[in-house]
C-alpha cells in the first residue's frame, strides 16, 4: 500500500479506534419505576419499607441492580430481597469515590441472571425495617445490566471513567425519588418541622405524588395556619389544623388513585397502618409524629 | 698645536656624545607586567585567619649607555572593601636579570627586575567591619616609575556561617510540593545577606536489598528526582543556585517531588565553600498506606523482581493499601471465601510509600501517557486500587455477579481489566 494511502486509512480509523476504546455502554437503558410500601408495626416500634421494581418493556437493558439511599446511619436492618437478588447489604456513609456517594447510607440489592427484572416485568420484595426513623423522601438509583467497562490489562483510567461512572452522583445507572426512612429532626422544634413537611410537601407535588391542586391547597393552607398558631404560642389551634391536614389524607384527597385505594384498604382493617401511595404515606407518619410531639394542656 | 686642539676638540665632542646618551638614559622608558597573583588561603574566615596575596612582578626598563642605574622598585596597591592594603615587599630583585653572565650594571642595552609582594587582609573593611560574607572583587595596582600596571581578582570571605535547611513539610505525597528555605547565619547569629547557596536534589540508586529509601522498587535505572521551582514557578532542574537576600532573608524555592515514592535529599551549600552545607531528607509517600496482612481468606500473588512480593518474594512491596481498601479487600475475601469456598487471588495495589507503580522499572516511561495505558498500573499510586485475578486460588473463574455487587455495595468501582479484575476503593 502506498504511503499516501496508508497515512489516510490510518488517520479515519484512528478516531473511530479510539472512540471504541473509550465507549462503554451506560446502565441507564432501563424505564423503572419504584413503588414504595410503608407499613408501622407498633409492637416493633419500626416501619417497614417494601419496594417494587417495574421495568417497563420500552427498557432496552434488564434491571440487575437496586439501591435506596439514606441520609443517615444505622436506620435499616432486616434486609431482604427476592428470590436471586442474592447480595441485599447495606453501606455505611463515609465511603466512595464521589462526595455525594459518602454523605449516604445505602441498601443495596444485586442479582445475576436469569433473576435481572427484564423489559416489561416487575419484582417485588425488596424490603428491610426501619426503627428510629420516619418516612422521607430519598434517592434511589437502579442499574440496567450492561458489561462492565474493559481495559487491556493495567490499562485501567485512575478512578470514575468520566463520562461512564458519573453519569448520575451514584454510577452509570438512573436515579430517582423514592420514600425512605429519614432521621426526625431533633430536638423537634414544631415550627421548624412544619416547614420541613411543607418542603416535603412541594416536591411530592414536584413528584406527582400529590397531583389534585384543591386538595394540595388546602394542605399547604392546614400547615401554614398551623405553623402561624404555632409561632403565637396556639398549640391548641396548630393542633386542630394539623389534624384537619391529617384527616385530609386520610380520606384520600391527597394520595392520588393507588393512595386512595391503599388507605381504603387500610380503613377497612388489618394489624397495621399501611400507606402505598408515597404522598399519603409521607403525610400520615409525619403529621402524626408531629401531632404527638406537641405538647398541649388540652392533648386529646 | 693645531693638532692637539682638534684632538682636544674631538675629546670634547665625544664627552658632550657622552653626556647626551647619559642623559636620554634617565629619560628611558621601562613597563611593568604582573606575572603572578596568588591569595591563600582563599576562600578564608576571617573569624579565625587573614589571607595573604602575593603579586608577582616584572620590570623592564631600557637605556642607551653606560650610565649607572637602579631598578625603580614597583609599589603595589591592593584595594579591597573600599579599604587600600599597601603591599608589603618582602623579597626584592629575585633575580637581577643578566646578559651572558655580565651584569646589567655593565651592559649598555637594558635592565630588568623581578619583585614579589605580599600582603594580608582581614576581611575587614575600612571601619573594622567584617565585609559581606561571599566573593569581593580586589584590585591590584602596580606603580613602577611612570609605568602602571592592574589586574583584579576574587577574594572570597567565608566567615563562619551556619547553613540551615528547612523543609515544609518534610513527607509529600508523589508530585507533591514542599517549600525548601536556606538561611545562612554568622557566629553571632546574625542572617548573613547576599549568600550564595547552591541547592541540590538526589535519589537513592538501588543497588541491593533492603534499600530502605528506594520506596518498594527494586530496580535501579535512575531513579527520577524532584526539581525545584522558583517563585514564578519556572522550574530550575534539580540543582539550582541562589542566594540569600539583601537583608538576610531565607532563599526559598520551592520543590516539586517526582511521581514515585521513596526518600529525595536535598542539600543545600555555600557556593563559594561547598564543604559548608546542610541537608534533610524529604519523605515522598502516599501517607497512611498499610500492608495487606496474610490470610487464610486470599492468596497474595504478583511479585517480580523489580518490585518484591509474593510468591517470588517473602519481602511483599505490591500489597500496599489505605484502610479502606484494605477492609474492602478483607471483607470481600472473606465473604467471598464463605460464600465459594474459594479463595480470590490479590494481585498489585500499591508500593509501600505509594507513588508510580512502574510495572516494567521504566519509571516515567512506564507511567507517562501514552506509556501508562501500554505497561498499565496508571492507578496503582494511592493505595485505593487493587488487581484481583478473575481465577480463584484453585483456579476457577471468578463470580463477575457476585464480585461487582460486591465492590458496588461499597461504593467502589468494578472495572475488567481482561485476565483481572481492577478495583477502585476511595
Amino acid at each position: 500500500m502506498k504511503p499516501v494511502r496508508l497515512l489516510v486509512l490510518i488517520l479515519i480509523l484512528a478516531p473511530i479506534a479510539l472512540q471504541a476504546a473509550d465507549d462503554f455502554e451506560p446502565r441507564n437503558r432501563i424505564d423503572v419505576r419504584i413503588m414504595a410500601k410503608v407499613s408501622f408495626k407498633p409492637k416493633e416500634n419500626a416501619f417497614s419499607y417494601r419496594y417494587t421494581i417495574a421495568n417497563h418493556k420500552a427498557a432496552k437493558q434488564s434491571v440487575w441492580l437496586l439501591r435506596v439511599s439514606m441520609p443517615d446511619d444505622g436506620l435499616v436492618s432486616g434486609i431482604s430481597g427476592p428470590d436471586g437478588w442474592f447480595k441485599p447489604g447495606y453501606t455505611p456513609k463515609g465511603m466512595g469515590w464521589n462526595p455525594a456517594l459518602r454523605s449516604l447510607a445505602f441498601v443495596t440489592w444485586a442479582s445475576q441472571p436469569p433473576f435481572h427484572i427484564a423489559p416489561g416485568q416487575n419484582e417485588k420484595g425488596f424490603s428491610f425495617t426501619s426503627i428510629a426513623s420516619l418516612p422521607g423522601i430519598v434517592d434511589y438509583y437502579a442499574e440496567g445490566y450492561a458489561p462492565p467497562p474493559k481495559f487491556p490489562p493495567g490499562g485501567a483510567p485512575e478512578g470514575p471513567i468520566p463520562g461512564y461512572h458519573d453519569l448520575t452522583p451514584y454510577g452509570p445507572g438512573v436515579v430517582g425519588r423514592t420514600v425512605g426512612p429519614v432521621k426526625p429532626p431533633a430536638p423537634l422544634i414544631p415550627a421548624v418541622f412544619v416547614d420541613y413537611l411543607i418542603g416535603m410537601v412541594e416536591e411530592a407535588v414536584r413528584l406527582g405524588w400529590i397531583q389534585d391542586k384543591e386538595p394540595r391547597h388546602d394542605l399547604l393552607v392546614d400547615l401554614k395556619d398551623a405553623k402561624a398558631a404555632l409561632l403565637r404560642g396556639d398549640t391548641k389551634a396548630a393542633r386542630k389544623k394539623l389534624k384537619d391536614a391529617l384527616d385530609g389524607a386520610h380520606a384520600g384527597k391527597h394520595g392520588g388513585e393507588n393512595g386512595k385505594k391503599e388507605n381504603d384498604r387500610e380503613d377497612r382493617g388489618g394489624g397495621n397502618e399501611e400507606r402505598s401511595a408515597e404522598g399519603a404515606t409521607l403525610l400520615h407518619y409525619n403529621l402524626r409524629y408531629l401531632i404527638a410531639g406537641l405538647q398541649s394542656p388540652d392533648q386529646d | 698645536m693645531r693638532r692637539y686642539k682638534n684632538i682636544a676638540m674631538g675629546f670634547a665632542g665625544l664627552a658632550l656624545m657622552a653626556i647626551s646618551m647619559g642623559a636620554s638614559a634617565f629619560s628611558t622608558y621601562n613597563v611593568v607586567f604582573i606575572t603572578g597573583l596568588d591569595a591563600s588561603p582563599n576562600p578564608f574566615n576571617p573569624d579565625r585567619e587573614t589571607s595573604s596575596v602575593s603579586v608577582r612582578t616584572f620590570e623592564y626598563a631600557e637605556w642607551y649607555w653606560l650610565v649607572s642605574s637602579t631598578m625603580v622598585r614597583p609599589t603595589v596597591i591592593v584595594t579591597v572593601a573600599g579599604r587600600p592594603l599597601i603591599a608589603n615587599v618582602t623579597a626584592e630583585r629575585l633575580d637581577p636579570a643578566s646578559f651572558f653572565g655580565i651584569p646589567p650594571v655593565f651592559f649598555f642595552f637594558n635592565q630588568t627586575g623581578e619583585w614579589t609582594h605580599t600582603t594580608t587582609w582581614d576581611g575587614r573593611d575600612l571601619t573594622g567591619t567584617t565585609v559581606t560574607p561571599g566573593p569581593h572583587l580586589a584590585l591590584v595596582n602596580v606603580y613602577a616609575g611612570a609605568a602602571t600596571m592592574f589586574q583584579s581578582f576574587v577574594w572570597d570571605v567565608q566567615p563562619n556561617i551556619q547553613l540551615a535547611l528547612t523543609l515544609t513539610p518534610n513527607a509529600i505525597m508523589p508530585d507533591g510540593t514542599a517549600t525548601a528555605s536556606v538561611t545562612a547565619t554568622d557566629v553571632q547569629g546574625n542572617a548573613v545577606p547576599n549568600y550564595a547557596v547552591r541547592l541540590e536534589a538526589t535519589a537513592p540508586q538501588y543497588t541491593t536489598e533492603p534499600c530502605a529509601d528506594c520506596g518498594g522498587h527494586s530496580h535501579d535505572g535512575g531513579r527520577p528526582v524532584g526539581r525545584f521551582l522558583d517563585a514564578g514557578g519556572a522550574d530550575m532542574g534539580s540543582m539550582t543556585n541562589g542566594a540569600t537576600g539583601p537583608a538576610g532573608e531565607a532563599l526559598t524555592f520551592s520543590y516539586r517531588a517526582d511521581a514515585f515514592g521513596g526518600v529525595d535529599t536535598l542539600r543545600a551549600s555555600a557556593f563559594f565553600q561547598p564543604d559548608l552545607f546542610d541537608t534533610q531528607r524529604l519523605t515522598v509517600r502516599v501517607p497512611n498506606l498499610q500492608p495487606l496482612p496474610n490470610s487464610a481468606d486470599y492468596v497474595k500473588i504478583g511479585g517480580t523482581p523489580r518490585h518484591l512480593g509474593p510468591p517470588l518474594s517473602v519481602t511483599d512491596n505490591n500489597h500496599y493499601g489505605t484502610a479502606t481498601l484494605i477492609a474492602a479487600i478483607q471483607a470481600i475475601s472473606a465473604e467471598h471465601r464463605w460464600t465459594f469456598t474459594q479463595l480470590l487471588q490479590i494481585n498489585d495495589m500499591s508500593l509501600p510509600q505509594g507513588g508510580g507503580f512502574d510495572i516494567s522499572g521504566g519509571w516515567r516511561a512506564d507511567i507517562d501517557t501514552p506509556g501508562c495505558r501500554t505497561r498499565g498500573h496508571c492507578t496503582h499510586r494511592f493505595g485505593t486500587n487493587v488487581d484481583v485475578s478473575d481465577l480463584t486460588a484453585d483456579g476457577s473463574l471468578v463470580n463477575l455477579f457476585w464480585l461487582e455487587p460486591a465492590v458496588i455495595i461499597r461504593n467502589g468501582i468494578f472495572l475488567d481489566e481482561g485476565n483481572h479484575f481492577h478495583l477502585t476503593f476511595q
